[in-house]
């Protein structure tokens, strides 16, 4: 399916749920719970409070059916309720969040003899080390230089629907995003 | 080709061959250009770095359950809130009779102590049912290791026998 | 009087508003107190997979890759046999290891590796010397560790790891 096709599908599904379809319902929670919930997790780094808000974000979503007008991407409006339910808990959740541990690592292989094992811990730890310095300096931008990296470069969104989503303009966008990669880079260059 | 980052249009330009979005004509005259432009070229390559070490920022799956536990939130009907349960009687803007009836509830209640309601709550092992594996098996490598360094002795080892 | 009344309405509309929050038990408070991002703990969650329905903890790891599965089945199996009393003592052993700052656990985690290296029957006597200093004084400790004994029972690379183990983990 295009993208445009993919697009105009979510909103015809959205229009038949406010219809009382609660079929069309679940078919774009299908396709868009992963999304939601990935782009939550990197903003709050946090797996069990990213479920959370993610259910809060589609329980929104079918609570305002009824009034639903196709005017914006579905996804821009999704993201919009994700991205405010995130930035309201660093805000609020910021003395007591906690982060969780290190995510997805390299397949090691086999382990089965010690010196194996050894290599797989180093190679571990040092995979931990790159990926716990992407995620602290990810943590360490500003909330929303953050949520517009996470769906520029997760989601793949453009800047104008970056714009859409955070309800700035896009110009104000690529500052926010040309300002936030900026600091990655100086602060990441060391792991190329 | 001008140099993209005399004309603001730098970094742009640089994130967009980072992500792989410039295409066609456009990308090969910046490739052309950073051959010449070394500021250009550093840019660049530590964007492909950055790009790369975000690449490896895997997000964990989301549980089995999340699905049915949306649909027990939007099943669970939401508590009516004090003002609306008097919509249902019609609104009637007597102040007098209001604040009697008022009052009278006062002494009521200052006599018979409101029953304590607690709202249902889903347990938190309900809320949170999501294992992180991750973590899990980062705890079970750091007692092994506590437990090795733990252990009794092993049998002495007999040379004869190989590895 | 008029104004009485008024005094007296907003008085018990007051007390009307606090109901509903004097309605939330500790419960309600709980699930505030999640919301806000208390995270279990790593002990908590190895439970939680030790204790889970097998049918259940066979479809989380399904989704590894097998060699990351194996391990993690292997070493959960490991500690599956361990008896209560010694499970317990290992989460005392852990608790302490987590109350060390981040970079001296990967510091320890480190040192393991260099451990693991070793030749199997020198580890066997580092281990035994570890395990020893750990039960002594810090007074006695020092002076293991300064002695002719420690010094040529063990080589230099060994001493270095068993020193600095010990003092991460006393």
């Amino acid at each position: 399916m295009t993208a445009l096709a993919s697009l105009e599908r979510d909103a015809e599904l959205m229009v038949r749920v406010r219809e009382g379809d609660d079929t069309s319902f679940a078919l774009l929670l299908n396709r868009h719970r992963a999304p939601v919930v990935h782009f939550l997790y990197r903003m709050v780094q946090n797996q069990g409070v990213a479920e959370e808000l993610g259910q809060e974000v589609f329980l929104r979503v079918y609570k305002s059916r009824a009034t639903y007008e196709p005017t914006a991407k579905f996804t821009t409006w999704l993201f919009r309720i994700a991205t405010h339910l995130a930035l309201n808990w660093l805000r609020d959740g910021k003395a007591e969040k906690a982060s969780e541990s290190i995510d997805e690592r390299v397949d090691e292989g086999p382990v089965r003899e010690l010196r194996d094992r050894a290599a797989n811990v180093e190679q571990r730890m040092v995979n931990e080390a790159r990926l716990g310095e992407v995620r602290s300096a990810i943590e360490a931008l500003p909330a929303k230089q953050r949520a517009a990296v996470l769906m520029h470069k997760y989601e793949e969104m453009e800047y104008s629907q970056i714009a859409g989503v955070l309800g700035c303009s896009e110009s104000a966008v690529k500052s926010l995003l040309f300002r936030a990669y900026e600091t990655l880079r100086a602060r990441l260059a060391h792991l190329a | 080709m001008r140099c993209p980052m005399e004309s603001g249009k730098g970094a742009e330009i640089v994130l967009a061959l980072a992500a792989g979005r410039l295409e066609g004509a456009e990308r090969q005259a910046f490739e052309q250009h950073m051959a010449e432009c070394a500021a250009c070229r550093r840019m660049a390559e530590a964007q492909t770095s950055v790009w790369s070490a975000m690449d490896e920022w895997a997000a964990p799956a989301v549980a089995d359950s999340f699905d049915a536990r949306l649909m027990a939130r939007v099943a669970t009907p939401e508590p009516r809130r004090w003002w609306q349960l008097g919509w249902d009687f019609g609104w009637r803007p007597a102040l007098p009779v209001g604040a009697a009836c008022l009052a009278l509830l006062g002494v009521f209640l200052l006599h018979n102590p409101w029953p304590q309601v607690v709202p249902p709550v889903k347990p938190v092992a309900q809320v949170q049912q999501t294992v992180d594996v991750d973590q899990v098996e980062s705890t079970l490598d750091d007692l092994d290791m506590l437990n090795q360094l733990d252990a009794p002795a092993s049998p002495p080892h007999d040379s004869s026998a190989g590895s | 009087m008029n104004a009485i009344r008024v005094l007296l309405l907003a008085a018990l509309a007051a007390g009307f508003c606090q109901i509903p929050v004097a309605a939330q038990g500790p419960q309600a408070r709980m699930g505030r107190r999640w919301r806000q991002g208390e995270a279990w703990s790593p002990l908590d969650q190895l439970e939680r997979l030790r204790t889970m329905d097998p049918e259940q903890r066979e479809r989380l790891l399904s989704r590894l890759p097998p060699p990351r599965r194996a391990n993690i089945e292997r070493h959960l199996q490991r500690y599956m046999s361990l008896t209560p009393e010694q499970r317990a003592r290992l989460w005392e052993q852990y608790e302490m290891f987590r109350q060390l700052a981040p970079e001296r656990q990967q510091e320890f985690r480190r040192l393991f590796v260099r451990f693991l290296n070793q030749p199997p029957e020198r580890q066997d006597v580092m281990r035994e010397e570890f395990q020893r200093l750990r039960r002594m004084s810090p007074q006695q400790r020092a002076a293991r560790l300064g002695s002719n004994e420690f010094h040529y029972k063990f080589q230099p690379n060994e001493r270095d790891i068993i020193e600095r183990m010990v003092e991460l983990l006393p």
